[in-house]
């Protein structure tokens, strides 16, 4: 590799035989030869299936729930209500507000309301049918906009006012003096739109509790020691009578990082019957866990001076959280967090407000709030000609020499992984394998010089090439 | 608090247990652990069993989010393997009649590196020290530094190592169908040191693959009623790229050992999907001169951008205001440039 600092590395200063090294996976085998036993591979005696009945409506009142059909079917074994574990849970503290199932009222299309373990998996998708919920419609949200104007209903009654789960405002340094000082002010609205994780395996779970109380629960988690807790908390259990396995994970990404109904309800369904109970979601239901990226309304100002160097920037993003907390209260903080990190703004304003929707919950994604600012952050400096042209050349042609700038534009890491790119990028496109001497820091205008360059090796007028780094 | 914690266990005939609370989630973290308890004990990676995510067995760990698991798991485990090694060198140097300093783990021995033949095997070493020390089993855990801010919300995101990541995207559209395609993208990563190069690019690929589906393809969106349906909630429906779609991807690891990392390595597992989506957008734009500012950039937007610009109109697709909205009074902290130190000020009466 171009550099390699042995003096800093943590850990003995001997040759590696390990670390560096394309070893092979220490489960490789078992994964390329399909043996390893996921959650959904683990099978008991006696083992029970459950299914979760989730609502069809957006934002309703729940008026009667009647399982007696339910229980008539011959083969269902158990079933649960909201009524049954009262106490409720979340992943942060600050946000304990979810139910295994739904009690008084349901926030989005599938939030579960009931659970049922029968034999297999058939019996209990038909008693799930049986179970009748009467439902008094509530008005939707179904935006940020709508969130923010619309006070009742209310979709939970914490938080910040009306639909408003968390407000954030921050502040570093005089603004105003920074925006003054500027020769340029820029200010551009971006939306990033929320998707999800799409892991290959589904969630899935199996519950255990052994003849002296003790619980066991397997399940596809990245956070076995959170969901510990939160199924000590509502079981009303000791922490050491709960034992929680992660299985063998096929991709998280962030969507299985909460305590999810799914788990408490089955190890509940396992203590009422004594049996082992297991849950496989459908992939519908894993749309409904969801968890993933919010959607991200975001303004962006910024100031920056005519070398490029930004003066000052003020940020504002706006989350559609959808159902529930989750992560919220760290993913709103997150779209604030970064900017600075990468370029120098010596001057920052973070204002941040994560609303409640009746849409599944979101959560942390991959990048966790940072993708949808550095989306915006990225194409307004591409926007701006200062930031554009001259962030990119300063970073081009400082790589490699020693003399450092008396501002860092862009910091020093940034700098260098960017020109690393560019430089191979560029080589390849010119045939140079000296960056001085290609058209990026040659020429002011370097993307002009590139995209001749490329054209010179491509037939269509519309190939292009662009860059950006976080 | 620990945010991870590791137990290592040394067995007389040369094995060795890892126990740790991270979770492999795909992404090779069992892996990780046994690479550098290997590399610190001199063994194979395959001599090492790995227990892990288990709450009964495996001391506490957060997690397997926020691409803490090599740094912070890591660095417990280098501490437990240490722990062990000095043990094991304390015994084997009173049985050769060695100096401390003069012992080398490698190659499943424990040797003199002035007289490499004089040495004990691994397991050899495991024996003495189990006979001068009674059960050898050693503990690592890891406290990521406290932020040097100090006002609320400061603590999101606790790391003593940031990675960056740097992108370039060959990308053409097709101003008929407003299609985009990517040809390639150019992606470098500042890993640190990589533990295992294979699954460093492994995951820098993976991100860039996940990009290209959020900047093009995907998106939770709901029937346009009062009844917030899903659109799509099944893998046939809801768009994300197929091996048809993934591009051809160059990728590049920059390393340069971080002092806080185990062994100097940093994160992958988030940092190089980020560039991709800005890259993208930016390249369509220096293709037909459009912007679209939301992703996905679908081809109806990239349309509709072109068609508006055909007009004379701005050749922009995207969000055109924010909502009126109250904030709460700001919590002011000063910058190091004036003379701050982290803490939030006072708060005072603001004139509105």
């Amino acid at each position: 590799m171009d550099t390699n600092n042995g003096n800093k590395r943590k850990g003995k200063d001997k040759p590696l035989k390990v670390v560096g090294k394309p070893f092979r996976k220490v489960d490789a085998r078992s994964k390329c030869t399909g043996q390893t036993r996921f959650a959904d591979d683990i099978v008991l005696p006696r083992m029970l299936f459950a299914k979760l009945l989730r609502s069809h409506e957006p934002h309703a009142r729940i008026k009667s729930i009647d399982t007696s059909k339910a229980l008539a079917l011959p083969g269902v074994l158990c079933v649960i209500t909201g009524r049954d574990l009262p106490i409720p849970y979340g992943i942060l503290p600050v946000s304990q507000d979810e139910h295994t199932l739904c009690i008084d009222k349901v926030r989005f299309i599938g939030d579960p309301v009931a659970a049922v373990a029968a034999i297999d998996e058939d019996t209990a998708f038909d008693a799930m049918n049986l179970i009748e919920v009467e439902y008094e419609r509530l008005q939707t949200i179904t935006n940020i906009e709508e969130a923010l104007m619309v006070e009742e209903p209310r979709i939970h009654d914490y938080g910040d006012g009306g639909n408003v789960h968390k407000k954030v405002h921050l502040e570093f340094g005089d603004l105003d003096k920074g925006f003054a000082e500027a020769d340029h002010v820029r200010e551009d609205i971006f939306f990033y739109e929320g998707n999800t994780h799409l892991p290959m395996e589904q969630h899935a779970a199996v519950a255990h509790f052994d003849p002296d109380g003790k619980l066991t629960l397997w399940s596809s988690t990245q956070t076995p020691h959170y969901v510990h807790r939160a199924l000590s908390k509502v079981l009303e259990m000791p922490a050491a009578h709960v034992r929680v396995i992660a299985t063998p994970n096929g991709g998280g990404f962030g969507g299985k990082s909460d305590p999810f109904n799914h788990e408490v309800a089955v190890c509940e369904l396992a203590r009422r019957t004594g049996r082992p109970v297991k849950i496989t979601l459908t992939r519908e239901e894993v749309f409904y866990c969801h968890r993933g990226r919010h959607p991200v309304l975001m303004r962006i100002k910024t100031g920056v001076k005519k070398d490029g160097a930004v003066t000052a920037m003020d940020f504002e993003s706006y989350l559609d959280g959808g159902a529930y907390g989750s992560y919220g209260v760290a993913s709103t903080f997150y779209t604030g967090a970064l900017q600075t990190v990468t370029y120098e703004v010596p001057r920052y304003r973070f204002r941040g407000v994560r609303v409640f929707t009746n849409k599944p919950p979101c959560g942390p994604k991959r990048g966790h709030g940072t993708p949808q600012p550095r989306f915006g952050l990225e194409i307004q400096l591409d926007k701006s000609p200062q930031t554009s042209r001259l962030i990119r050349q300063r970073c081009a042609s400082n790589i490699w020499s020693s003399q450092t700038p008396s501002r860092p534009i862009i910091y020093a890491s940034a700098r260098w992984v960017l020109g690393h790119v560019l430089r191979k990028w560029s080589r390849a496109l010119t045939g140079k394998t000296n960056i001085a001497s290609c058209p990026l820091a040659k020429g002011w205008d370097w993307r002009a010089a590139l995209t001749s360059a490329a054209r010179g090796c491509r037939s269509t007028g519309t190939t292009c090439r662009t860059v950006a780094c976080s | 608090m620990p945010h991870s914690g590791v137990q290592l266990g040394l067995d007389r005939q040369g094995g060795v247990r890892v126990q740790c609370g991270s979770t492999d989630i795909g992404q090779g973290s069992d892996s990780i652990l046994a690479y550098i308890v290997a590399e610190v004990l001199g063994i194979d990676p395959f001599d090492i069993r790995v227990l892990t995510a288990d709450t009964d067995l495996t001391p506490v760990d957060l997690g397997s989010y926020s691409s803490r698991v090599t740094l912070m798991t890591g660095n417990a485990a280098l501490q437990a393997a240490e722990r062990a090694r000095e043990l094991l060198t304390i015994a084997v140097a009173e049985k050769l009649s060695v100096p401390l300093e003069n012992l080398s783990f490698a190659e499943r021995r424990v040797f003199d590196v002035e007289n490499p033949e004089v040495g004990v095997t691994f397991s050899e070493a495991v024996v003495l020290a189990e006979s001068k020390f009674g059960t050898i089993g050693t503990v690592g855990s890891y406290t990521p530094p406290r932020s040097p801010g100090k006002f609320k919300g400061a603590g999101v995101g606790p790391s003593p190592a940031y990675s960056y990541s740097a992108a370039v995207a060959e990308v053409d559209v097709d101003p008929e169908t407003g299609i985009v395609t990517v040809e390639r993208v150019w992606i470098g990563h500042d890993i640190g040191q990589s533990i295992n190069p294979m699954l460093v690019m492994g995951q820098v690929e993976g991100g860039v693959y996940m990009g290209l589906g959020e900047a093009l393809m995907e998106e939770m969106t709901y029937r346009a009623n009062r009844n917030v349906v899903h659109k799509f909630p099944s893998l046939l429906e809801y768009k994300s790229p197929t091996t048809l779609e993934m591009c051809d991807v160059r990728t590049y690891l920059i390393e340069d050992a971080d002092p806080n990392g185990p062994f100097g390595a940093k994160e992958v597992g988030q940092g190089p999907l980020l560039p991709v989506m800005p890259a993208v957008a930016n390249a369509v734009y220096d293709a037909v001169g459009v912007r679209i500012d939301e992703v996905p950039i679908t081809p109806e937007k990239v349309l509709t951008a072109l068609r508006d610009k055909a007009k004379g109109k701005e050749g922009r697709f995207g969000p055109k205001s924010v909502p009126d909205t109250e904030w709460p009074q700001p919590l002011k902290v000063l910058t190091p440039d004036e003379g701050g130190d982290g803490r939030e000020m006072p708060s005072v009466a603001v004139h509105s």
